[in-house]
């Protein structure tokens, strides 16, 4: 393994925005034997008593070609979905999910406490139970994607503009925004969405950020895309981070499809709303995002 | 986590799979049966690893799992997985048939 070659794919994270990681929990999301991070800190990567930084740990994973880091896992996850002809990424699926939030006091959680229901479109919660800090929510999700062109010139001018100047990197909370991903020139889904939703916002299209979740695999992960208003009046979804990792990670076909188009795999949260459920629990709210978790 | 008590149910699968389902368990000890119905999530069987086990009995069995199989259900125990496995497998065109391999009980 060329730890120095992955390394230098990394913008490592800045200083004030370090959250650093133990030796051992590194090994895990690289999936790599004790030489091998030691190769990556003698490339470069920053440590500090043995520690080394989350983001930075990521990051090196994701570009190790190891096949076997926890990033490259994730993402062949999705790379299986895509196997499939394109027809089965749009057609109508149904799936049945629990949805799994702690609260943040765990144990100490008031048993008086509230949840609200996690607001994805197209989905009815057909179950429901509270425990001592936890919520639990059983339900039926009917999902479709839908197959469309971006018309307009000017959006897909600030799509190519994207993916010609920014690249896709894990990025910690601090720095999820689209000033943050302009200056750095990499982002995550958060901030890369947040940037183009400005940028079209600019040209004076109407843009927003959406969240929801990516379903592939036993458990789903949390995502973000911007979605824009075509010249046909229909708003449609820009899915940049994606189409940024498709060429090497997924498919270049997936990459065009992400410009226009949204697959049954993605699992929104209704419009101006978020994958967080809201728990009032001691006189604060706090915001929980759920594991989604594909039962059968 | 110990396997369920009481359990009765019969393992019949080949000893490649058990051997693979073992290198993605870190709870279970060497040695340790593995029941049927033991709950691999108590076994060790974190998210990742799922992801990983499910790569590995892909090439070794020669089987594609479809996404939608990917469920809670499917990898709640080692005989869910394994008929997951038995239901999806088809030999590969042009390859030698499956080598007939010694079943544990």
């Amino acid at each position: 393994m060329d730890w120095h070659k992955a390394f230098t794919h990394v913008v490592t994270t800045p200083p004030d925005h370090r959250q650093w990681i133990a030796p051992e929990r590194a090994l895990e999301i690289l999936r790599c034997a004790t030489p091998d991070l030691e190769a990556l800190i003698q490339a470069g990567m920053p440590s500090r008593g043995g520690q080394v930084e989350l983001f930075d740990v990521l990051n090196a994973g994701l570009y190790s070609g190891s096949q076997q880091s926890q990033p490259e896992l994730e993402l062949a996850l999705l790379k299986r979905v895509l196997r499939a002809p394109v027809e089965s990424w749009v057609a109508p699926v149904h799936h049945r999910v629990r949805a799994e939030a702690s609260c943040p006091y765990g144990g100490g959680c008031d048993p008086t406490s509230t949840w609200s229901d996690p607001d994805l479109v197209d989905t009815t919660w057909t179950g429901r139970e509270r425990g001592p800090g936890f919520a639990r929510w059983e339900g039926e999700i009917y999902a479709h994607g839908t197959r469309t062109a971006i018309a307009d010139p000017a959006i897909r001018a600030a799509w190519d503009e994207m993916l010609a100047s920014y690249r896709y990197q894990y990025t910690p909370p601090g720095l999820r925004t689209a000033e943050a991903a302009r200056e750095r020139r990499v982002g995550d889904c958060a901030a890369l969405s947040r940037l183009l939703t400005a940028r079209l916002r600019a040209r004076g299209r109407t843009a927003q950020v959406r969240q929801g979740f990516l379903l592939a695999g036993r458990i789903a992960s949390t995502h973000q895309w911007a979605e824009v208003r075509d010249v046909d009046g229909a708003l449609k979804p820009l899915d940049v981070s994606m189409a940024m990792l498709a060429p090497d990670f997924l498919t270049p076909q997936y990459a065009e499809f992400c410009l226009g188009s949204t697959m049954n795999r993605l699992l929104p949260a209704a419009a101006e709303s978020s994958v967080a459920v809201r728990h009032e629990c001691h006189g604060e709210t706090a915001r929980v995002v759920p594991q989604l978790i594909r039962m059968g | 986590m110990e396997p369920a008590a009481g359990s009765h149910m019969l393992a019949d699968w080949p000893a490649s799979y058990e051997a693979l389902l073992r290198k993605h368990l870190p709870f279970l000890e060497p040695g340790r049966a593995l029941a049927p119905d033991a709950s691999l999530t108590g076994l060790g069987l974190a998210s990742l690893e799922t992801v990983a086990l499910l790569l590995d009995i892909e090439e070794q069995f020669n089987v594609e799992i479809p996404d939608e199989l990917l469920t809670q259900e499917t990898f709640e125990t080692p005989v869910s997985l394994w008929q997951v496995i038995t239901t999806q497998r088809v030999p590969a065109r042009g390859a030698e048939p499956p080598v007939t391999e010694p079943r544990r009980q």
